[in-house]
C-alpha cells in the first residue's frame, strides 16, 4: 500500500497511507506533480500544524470509503441540498473554535470539500441568530465602523429584516 | 428550510492572531450557508465584512425576498435603501398592495437584471385572482373591466417579468408541505377582460416552472393554452384543482413536448389522461396526484407506473374519494427518494407485493396521510403474502429517514410496525397523534434529530391533510365555512386539548440528540389566550436535550425569564419560539425556587458524572 510522509507546519512527519488522503485535492496533485515513487519523500504543508493535520487525518480516514458525491439532483437550486451531520461528524466537530477555524482553513488550504462543507454549516451555525455585537465578541473582531457608517447599513438592511 | 447542525463549545474566544485574511477565507466559505437576511447583518460586524458580505449578497442569484412592505413610502424607502442590491427573487405577502408600487417594483428588479422567481402570496387560496381583486381594490374600488389601473397593473407585472422568468408561484406552497390549499369561492372578474386584454401581454420565454392554483375552468383552459404557446421551456407544472386537469392535458396534447416535462402535479386524474401520458414521450422526476379518479382501470395505473419507475425520483398518490380501495403493484423504482400515500376516509391504496427495501432502495422520505379506519399496518408495510397474523416482522427499510404521519387510525402497536420497518428514522413529522401512538414515540425512535408535532384541536378533515404532510400555517376552517368533503371530527380529547406541556413531558427527554423540536397547535385559538407555559417539569425536561438548537411550541406562551432559563442550560439553542414572550415575566416564588432546586441538583449531577469519567 503506497503511502505519502507530511510534514506540518511546526515540522512533525506523519505518514499516511495515500488511500486515506486522496480526498485532498491538493495534496493528490503534489504526489502526481512529484511523481512520488518512494515512500521517504516528504509533502511539505507549510499552512497546516501537526495537531490539525492529525485531525484532518481522523476525517479522511473516517471518509474513506465515502463514494464521491454524485449529485442526483444538480438541477435543484442549493438552498435544497440535502445538508445532514451524520453523527460521527457531530461529535468529530465538538472542538474550541479557534480549532475549528485552524480545521477550515486546512480543508481550504488542502482542497477537502467535505470537510470544509463540514466545517463552515458549523459556522454558520453558530452565526445564525446572533447580533452584529456577538459576532464580534466571538471572533474577536474590533468594530471599525463609525455609527454614521453602521446607522447607513443598518438603514440599507432594513429590506430584508424580519418584520 | 434551515439547516440545522450541531455546533461546538460555545463561549471560547478567539486568540486575536486569527489573521483577518484568514477569516476572510472563512467567511467567504461560511456564507453560502447563511441566509441573505444573515449576510446582511454581517455587514455591521466591521469594516472588511461589509466589503466582504456586499459583494456576496450581490452574486447572490438563488434567493427569495421576502417583501412586506405597505405602502408606497416604505417601499420608496426599500429601494432607496437596497441600492444595488438586485431582487432575483420576490416574495410578497403584502395584503394592501397598490399597483403603482408593484410597477415600480417590477421595473426596478428589471433594471437590476430581472426576476427569476416569483411568489405571489397575497392570497394562498385564490392566487391569481386575487391579483386582480387586490388590483381592483387598491385603486378605485370599482370592476376590473372598467379599472384601467387594475388592469394596467396586471398586464404591467406580465410584461415586466416575461424577459426573466423562470418561476411563477403564485401560491407559496414550500416544498416541505406541499400540499393544496382548500378550495375557494373567489369569483374571477370578468374572464372576457382576462382573456383578451392580460393573456396575450404574457410572455415567457424563459419559463420553466409554473404554480397556479386557479380553479375556473372556463379561464383555465385559456390560460393553460396560451402558456404552452409561450413558455416553449416549461418543465414543471403545478396545480391544484381538479377542473385544471383536463385544460392542462387538452394543451399539453396541442404542445406535444412531453419529453421536455420533469415534474407534474395535479389535484386529480383520470383515465384519459393515464392514456395520454401512456401513449407520450414522457419521463417524469416527480408525479404527484392528490386524487385518483375512479375512471383509472388498475393495469393502466400500473402500466403508467412502471413506464415512470426508471426516472421518478418523487412519487404521490391518493386514493379515490369513492371509499373504495385501489390495489396496485407498485413496480420497482430504483432512483424513487421520496412517496407520499393519501387515503380518504374509506377508501385505501394498497400496495401489494412491494418490499421497500427491494423495491425503491434510495427511499428516504416516506409520507402517509390515511383516515382509513381500519388500516392494518402489518398488512400495509410489511406486504408479506398471507398477510396474516402470523407473517414474520417487516423487514427493515434502512433508507428511510424522514417519516411524515397523518393518522386517524386507532392502532396501538402501529408505533411498533413503524420502527421495526423504519428503524433509521431520524425526522419524523407527525400529525392528529393519538395518545397511545404518542406515548410510544420516545422509545421507538431515540435517535430523531428532528421531531415535529401537530394537533388539531376542534374540528378538521383529513382532507386538509393532503400528500405530502401538512401546510404550517393552515388556515383552513378558520371560519368553519370550510367543510370539505371526507370531514373526521376529533381532537375533543381533553389529551389533545392540552397537549403541549403533557407531550414534551412525557418523554422528550428520551430523545438524547434532539436538535429540533416543534409542537404546535392549529390556529383556531386566539394567540392572546394562549396559556402561559408554567409547568416546570416541561423545562426540565427540555434542558435535557442537550444538542436542541431549535425549539417552537406553538400555542403556549412562555416567560422571558423561561426563555433565559432555557438559553442558560441549552448550549447548542438557537432559536426559542414560543408564540411569545408576553407573559408575567416572572416565576413565581414557588416556581422559582423549585428551579434553582433543580438547577443545583442536575449541576451536581452533571459534575458527579464528569468527576467519575
Amino acid at each position: 500500500m503506497p503511502f505519502v510522509n507530511l510534514e506540518s507546519s511546526d515540522g512533525d512527519l506523519v505518514k499516511v497511507d495515500v488511500d486515506v488522503i486522496k480526498c485532498s485535492v491538493t495534496i493528490n496533485a503534489l504526489i502526481e506533480h512529484l511523481g512520488l515513487e518512494d515512500d521517504n519523500e516528504v509533502v511539505p504543508l507549510q499552512n497546516v500544524g501537526t495537531e490539525t493535520l492529525h485531525k484532518v487525518l481522523a476525517w479522511a480516514k473516517h471518509h474513506k470509503d465515502d463514494l464521491p458525491s454524485v449529485d442526483d439532483d444538480e438541477d435543484d437550486p442549493p438552498r435544497e441540498r440535502r445538508t445532514d451531520i451524520t453523527t460521527w461528524d457531530a461529535n468529530f466537530i465538538k472542538m474550541e473554535q479557534i480549532q475549528l477555524f485552524d480545521l477550515i482553513l486546512a480543508a481550504n488550504y488542502l482542497d477537502i470539500s467535505g470537510l470544509l462543507d463540514l466545517g463552515c454549516k458549523i459556522v454558520a451555525d453558530m452565526i445564525k441568530g446572533k447580533t452584529a455585537d456577538e459576532i464580534r465578541t466571538m471572533f474577536n473582531i474590533v468594530n471599525d465602523l463609525t455609527p454614521q457608517e453602521q446607522e447607513q447599513i443598518r438603514k440599507e438592511n432594513e429590506w430584508c429584516e424580519e418584520k | 428550510m434551515e439547516d440545522e447542525v450541531v455546533m461546538p463549545e460555545m463561549g471560547k474566544r478567539v486568540p486575536s492572531f486569527l489573521n483577518p485574511l484568514d477569516l476572510d477565507i472563512i467567511m467567504v466559505h461560511v456564507v453560502g450557508y447563511l441566509q441573505t437576511k444573515e449576510v446582511a447583518k454581517c455587514r455591521l460586524v466591521c469594516k472588511r465584512w461589509e466589503v466582504l458580505s456586499t459583494k456576496i449578497m450581490l452574486k447572490r442569484h438563488d434567493h427569495v425576498v421576502t417583501l412586506t412592505c405597505q405602502n408606497a413610502a416604505e417601499f420608496t424607502l426599500l429601494m432607496e435603501s437596497s441600492r444595488c442590491i438586485p431582487f432575483p427573487g420576490i416574495k410578497w405577502t403584502c395584503w394592501s398592495l397598490n399597483s403603482s408600487v408593484f410597477i415600480n417594483l417590477m421595473t426596478t428588479c428589471r433594471n437590476r437584471g430581472g426576476i427569476k422567481v416569483l411568489v405571489l402570496d397575497m392570497d394562498c387560496a385564490s392566487g391569481f385572482t386575487s391579483i386582480v381583486d387586490e388590483a381592483y381594490h387598491c385603486t378605485s374600488g370599482r370592476r376590473i373591466d372598467d379599472d384601467k389601473n387594475g388592469l394596467n397593473f396586471l398586464t404591467n407585472v406580465l410584461q415586466n417579468l416575461s424577459h426573466s422568468l423562470q418561476v411563477l408561484d403564485f401560491d407559496e406552497i414550500s416544498p416541505k408541505f406541499a400540499h393544496p390549499p382548500p378550495p375557494h369561492n373567489s369569483n374571477i372578474i370578468n374572464q372576457e377582460v382576462l382573456t383578451t386584454t392580460v393573456l396575450p401581454t404574457f410572455e415567457a420565454p424563459l419559463l420553466q416552472k409554473i404554480i397556479f392554483p386557479c380553479q375556473e375552468e372556463s379561464f383555465c383552459e385559456k390560460f393553460w393554452a396560451h402558456v404552452f404557446r409561450v413558455a416553449p421551456n416549461l418543465q414543471e407544472i403545478h396545480t391544484n384543482h381538479a377542473s385544471q386537469t383536463v385544460p392542462i392535458f387538452a394543451s399539453l396534447e396541442n404542445w406535444g413536448r412531453f419529453d421536455q416535462l420533469r415534474k407534474l402535479r395535479l389535484e386529480e386524474i383520470g383515465q384519459a389522461q393515464v392514456d395520454t401520458i401512456l401513449d407520450s414521450s414522457i419521463v417524469l422526476e416527480e408525479f404527484k396526484v392528490n386524487v385518483i379518479s375512479n375512471s383509472v382501470v388498475r393495469k393502466k395505473l400500473e402500466l403508467l407506473l412502471k413506464k415512470l419507475s426508471g426516472t421518478l425520483l418523487v412519487l404521490a398518490l391518493g386514493s379515490p374519494e369513492d371509499n373504495s380501495k385501489i390495489r396496485i403493484t407498485l413496480p420497482k423504482m430504483l432512483k424513487l427518494t421520496e412517496l407520499g400515500l393519501y387515503h380518504c376516509d374509506d377508501s385505501l391504496i394498497v400496495l401489494e407485493g412491494v418490499q421497500f427495501h427491494r423495491d425503491t432502495p434510495k427511499l428516504r422520505t416516506l409520507s402517509v396521510s390515511s383516515a382509513y379506519k381500519k388500516l392494518d399496518w402489518r398488512e400495509y408495510f410489511s406486504c408479506s403474502d398471507d398477510g396474516g397474523e402470523n407473517s414474520q416482522p417487516p423487514t427493515p427499510l434502512l433508507s428511510v429517514e424522514s417519516l411524515t404521519l397523518a393518522i386517524l387510525v386507532r392502532d396501538p402497536n402501529c408505533s411498533l410496525y413503524l420502527g421495526q420497518m423504519f428503524p433509521n428514522v431520524k425526522k419524523l413529522m407527525i400529525e392528529f397523534p393519538r395518545p397511545e401512538f404518542l406515548c410510544k414515540i420516545w422509545t421507538t425512535w431515540q435517535d430523531l434529530i428532528e421531531l415535529y408535532i401537530y394537533f388539531n384541536v376542534g374540528s378538521t378533515s383529513v382532507m386538509d391533510v393532503g400528500l405530502c404532510g401538512f401546510p404550517p400555517a393552515w388556515k383552513a376552517d378558520m371560519d368553519g365555512k370550510l367543510k370539505p368533503k371526507g370531514m373526521s371530527e376529533f381532537g375533543r380529547n381533553q389529551f389533545l386539548q392540552e397537549a403541549e406541556p403533557p407531550v414534551i413531558q412525557a418523554g422528550v427527554s428520551n430523545l438524547k440528540r434532539l436538535q429540533r423540536l416543534t409542537v404546535e397547535s392549529n390556529p383556531l385559538r386566539d394567540a392572546s389566550k394562549s396559556p402561559l407555559l408554567t409547568d416546570l417539569s416541561v423545562y426540565f425536561s427540555l434542558i435535557e436535550l442537550k444538542d436542541l438548537r431549535v425549539l417552537k411550541i406553538g400555542r403556549s406562551q412562555i416567560s422571558p425569564t423561561a426563555v433565559r432559563y432555557l438559553k442558560g442550560h441549552l448550549p447548542m439553542i438557537s432559536t426559542i419560539d414560543i408564540r411569545g414572550v408576553e407573559g408575567p415575566g416572572v416565576f413565581s416564588k414557588e416556581e422559582s425556587e423549585e428551579l434553582v432546586e433543580y438547577i443545583r441538583y442536575y449541576n451536581h449531577e452533571g459534575n458527579y458524572d464528569e468527576d467519575a469519567v
